[in-house]
């Protein structure tokens, strides 16, 4: 549905080099990336709003790299909306419809009443668009891109102007409109969390090349570690292979650590290790949990509204690894900064870093 | 020690009493029955007319090649963007009876004389008036427009070429809608500025009564025969009219800000 091939974009400059990405027909892809890493020059250029100096362009199978705009078949929405301040809600939404010359008057009043009252939209048709909330003006620059039932729809942050509580509802009103209509979506986003929720498929944009990955397989696979990074692990250990199988030994914790899971040729590797993978060994499992066992201390207990984010320093070696633990098992395992406790890493969620 | 607010605030406030003592002074030699007799005067009608039609006209045809030449230098790159735009400060940088002097200098070389025998003769005739107003605010316009057309951002013409506008459509429907009051504004400014030059007009069309006199070169004839009182008048005429328009140009703004 939309493939580029080896794609060199250049704005001011940034560039991006050999960009190769294939999104397929009725998938929800989502384009991760830090700020800065230029998820936006591609939309744009996917858009056709930017030029390509090199590479190819295919939309619906056909080469595309030169077709203005307007002949793209796609839908975009930008990160601020772009909303027309000239016109109001229902002149927006009916942009596209009119332009198109297909439909009388009281066919687009039809048409926008019916996408509006889908988005919730449809008691602010008469409002200006300055005055909206970002929430309103979302679902409106939504509307105004729906109406023109492309099959391709390109959206560059679209929760990144929302307050939090609304994030989640419109990640899944974007999947609940994406079924409904039947579109190839492409996101752009540097909200993991946005990514994981809405994803069929996860392309990490990091250092200017792109990963192609389902979400099911993102946290068995070997990762550079800024995209780790991205991806939340934030634990990073370097593993020196010994001569026995799957046994590793690790320089920042000074122990042996046994990992079937990893099949390494590798004399040495590092690991990340996401903070909500480390857990407390509780103290009448000592006997029982003696793999992959560390000691630390708790250096600070940092709360967020369910879970608890706990600093911990291994005793030995004073290396500082981050533990995210529900505050249900922080009051039960009775956890308090100072105290000494046994932490396990899961060995099923470690990501080889390369 | 002088704080720099003090200093700054004290300088913009000199500036109006600056321009202030200019204005007073007209209105000490300011006579109310000269003022009717200025006002009955055919001449002085008539230079007013000429003033407004020729200042008219020539905004008329600069608004064709100013506002598509603005778009172009705020939206594209091209080869000679450089050129035009350094061009475009000819007028401000050259004085008024120099770029007079050139226009008439062109209409005496084999391409002018043949503009002036074939198409129209534009030497100490309305059409010089026209001409020497257009040249000197085609620059100053379009930079203006170019100001106006830089403050609307692109990506109102980028997503209406996402929803299927061609090039055209997106500036009829986005672009122009949203520097109305700019363009606007600037075609004011410009008006303002046609119908008070001088140095070019008199170069090129002369002043000659009932004919190419305008209120500028009349104020000058006035003040050549030492007629004070009357040249307060049309000076105050001049003036009001300026300021009508920029009191109108401010209003817009306003507005604009306010949208």
């Amino acid at each position: 549905m939309i493939e580029l091939r080896n794609i060199c974009i250049r704005a001011g400059k940034f560039s991006l080099n050999q960009i190769s990405l294939k999104v397929d027909k009725g998938n929800f892809n989502v384009l991760l990336g830090p700020s800065g890493s230029g998820k936006t020059l591609i939309l744009e250029t996917i858009a056709g709003l930017i030029n390509p100096f090199e590479g190819e362009i295919f939309l619906h199978d056909k080469l595309s790299t030169h077709l203005p705009p307007d002949k793209r078949n796609l839908s975009y929405l930008p990160q601020d909306n772009a909303l027309f301040p000239h016109k109001n809600v229902f002149e927006n939404i009916a942009f596209g419809l009119r332009l198109s010359k297909l439909f009388i008057e009281h066919e687009i009043k039809l048409k926008v009443e019916e996408v509006a009252y889908h988005l919730n939209i449809q008691h602010i048709l008469n409002r200006s668009v300055v005055n909206l909330s970002g929430g309103e003006q979302q679902r409106v620059a939504l509307a105004r891109s729906l109406i023109l039932r492309k099959p391709i729809l390109l959206l560059d942050e679209p929760t990144s102007s929302l307050h939090e509580s609304m994030q989640e509802d419109f990640c899944l009103l974007l999947k609940q409109i994406q079924k409904e209509y039947h579109l190839t979506v492409l996101m752009s986003t540097h909200h993991k969390d946005s990514a994981f929720l809405l994803a069929d498929n996860l392309h990490i944009l990091d250092n200017g090349k792109i990963i192609t990955q389902t979400k099911q397989n993102i946290y068995h696979s070997s990762l550079p570690e800024n995209i780790a990074y991205l991806l939340g692990i934030s634990n990073f250990l370097n593993l020196i292979k010994t001569n026995l199988d799957h046994q590793f030994y690790c320089e920042e914790l000074q122990m042996y650590f046994v990992l079937s899971n990893i099949n390494c040729n590798e004399k040495k590797l590092k690991i990340g290790v996401k903070p909500e993978n480390i857990r407390v060994i509780k103290d009448e499992d000592l006997n029982k949990e003696t793999q992959n066992r560390f000691v630390a201390i708790v250096n600070e207990i940092l709360y967020k509204e369910k879970d608890a984010l706990v600093l911990l320093e291994a005793c030995e070696t004073k290396y500082k690894l981050k533990m995210q633990i529900s505050i249900y098992n922080l009051k039960k395992l009775n956890i308090f900064i100072g105290k000494i406790i046994h932490c396990k890493i899961k060995e099923e969620y470690i990501n080889v870093i390369h | 020690m002088i704080s720099l607010k003090r200093y700054t605030i004290f300088s913009a406030v000199s500036i109006l009493f600056t321009y202030l003592i200019l204005i007073i002074s007209v209105f000490y030699f300011f006579e109310i029955n000269e003022f009717k007799k200025v006002l009955s005067d055919n001449r002085v009608f008539y230079a007013i007319w000429i003033s407004v039609l020729s200042a008219s006209i020539a905004t008329f045809l600069v608004i064709f090649i100013a506002v598509p030449s603005a778009y172009a230098l705020s939206r594209y790159t091209f080869k000679l963007k450089p050129f035009v735009d350094v061009i475009l400060e000819l007028p401000m940088i050259v004085s008024p009876a120099a770029l007079g002097a050139m226009l008439l200098i062109f209409f005496t070389t084999p391409a002018g004389l043949f503009i002036r025998e074939n198409i129209i003769d534009v030497v100490y005739t309305f059409w010089g008036i026209v001409l020497a107003q257009f040249f000197s605010v085609l620059g100053i316009c379009t930079r203006l427009m170019k100001a106006v057309f830089d403050e609307i951002p692109s990506r109102y013409e980028n997503i209406a070429r996402t929803l299927g506008a061609n090039a055209i459509q997106t500036f009829f429907k986005v672009s122009l809608p949203l520097s109305k009051k700019g363009l606007l504004s600037s075609i004011i400014l410009t008006w303002a500025k046609a119908i008070g030059e001088f140095g070019a007009t008199i170069t090129i069309a002369g002043t000659m009564a009932m004919k190419t006199e305008t209120l500028p070169t009349a104020i000058y004839m006035k003040l050549s025969s030492a007629d004070i009182k009357g040249t307060v008048i049309l000076i105050l005429i001049l003036f009001t009219i300026s300021i009508s328009l920029l009191v109108i140009t401010r209003v817009l703004l306003q507005t604009k800000n306010n949208d």
